[in-house]
């Protein structure tokens, strides 16, 4: 083979691999940031739905936890868990108490095996998260009343 | 009998140009990769940013776009934002959004977010639960 030869060969080699190269990190990379900014669509209403179950009236809460889509695809599986988790919520934003123990006795029948203190020890975590304004506790028949965690200060 | 000097060189000469090749060929794969990884990030921003909602999302996460081409305004973004979601979902995207900016006691980012937590009708919305409303979603 000829000089004019061995460079065209060597242009050829070094082009291939350049583009093998380049190929092989921009699909690696790429597919990789992709799943990571993929989540950030679902960013927004995430943090509305912590923000609101902190601090909007229970109505609203209440619609909020009602408009929530079953989990789907990959997480299918715990329909059945999210369904028991979701009860709880909507037990500490329920209007009246006489609903927030059926929705607490519902979520009893979801949890087979569970015994009914653990159901009421969860729905007083999630009642936990509300900082609803003093004066405004909740409680159910068989639960302690409950103030939540870190309650805002009354207005001067 | 010794091989001839003349074949020894040009054998010589083969290994060199083959390592040459190789050194080559290898730096081209290592700048080809480097390249690849800068773009293939760059188009993943661009394609899962496409949406009001994931750019409303990367600035509530990774805060203003710097860099990225095409990004259009925040209120733009919020008034799709609220045709996707509504009221009162797109009405507290865009608290949210105002919670962010907040700073002190005082100043246009307190009177907006005052302004749409009024709006939510949302049973605390002085200075004191907006600050625990900004403390909630930085956490």
């Amino acid at each position: 083979m000829n000089t004019r030869g061995r460079v065209l060969l060597l242009g050829l080699i070094v082009a291939a691999s350049g583009a093998s190269g380049f190929g092989c990190g921009y699909e690696w990379k790429r597919k990789r940031a992709l799943e990571f900014v993929g989540n950030l669509a679902r960013v927004p209403e995430l943090k509305v739905a912590d923000l609101a179950y902190a601090f909007a009236p229970s109505s609203q809460v209440r619609t909020l936890i009602e408009q929530e889509p079953p989990p789907q695809g990959e997480w299918a599986h715990t329909a059945k868990k999210v369904e028991l988790l979701r009860k709880l919520r909507l037990a500490v934003v329920a209007a009246a108490p006489s609903e927030r123990n059926a929705l607490l006795a519902e979520a009893e029948v979801l949890c087979k095996g569970c015994k009914p203190e653990s159901i009421r020890r969860m729905f007083q975590l999630y009642a936990q998260d509300r900082l609803v304004p003093p004066g405004d506790e909740i409680m159910c028949n068989s639960c302690a009343p409950y103030r939540a965690r870190e309650p805002l200060p009354p207005l001067d | 009998m010794g091989s001839h000097p003349t074949a020894g060189r040009a054998s010589e000469k083969r290994g060199f140009l083959f390592l040459l090749g190789f050194a080559c060929a290898l730096l081209a794969a290592g700048t080809g990769y480097s390249i690849g990884v800068a773009q293939g990030v760059r188009s993943a921003w661009q394609e899962g940013l496409d949406t009001p909602l994931a750019r409303v999302g990367y600035r509530m996460t990774v805060g203003k776009p710097k860099g990225l081409d095409g990004f259009p305004s925040l209120e733009d973004d919020l008034v799709s934002v609220q045709a996707v979601l509504g009221h009162p979902k797109g009405t507290m995207v865009r608290l949210a959004m105002a919670l962010q900016d907040l700073d002190g006691n005082a100043g246009p980012a307190l009177t907006k977010a005052t302004n749409m937590c009024k709006q939510l009708a949302w049973p605390r919305c002085d200075a004191v639960a907006l600050r625990r409303m900004k403390r909630a979603l930085e956490k």
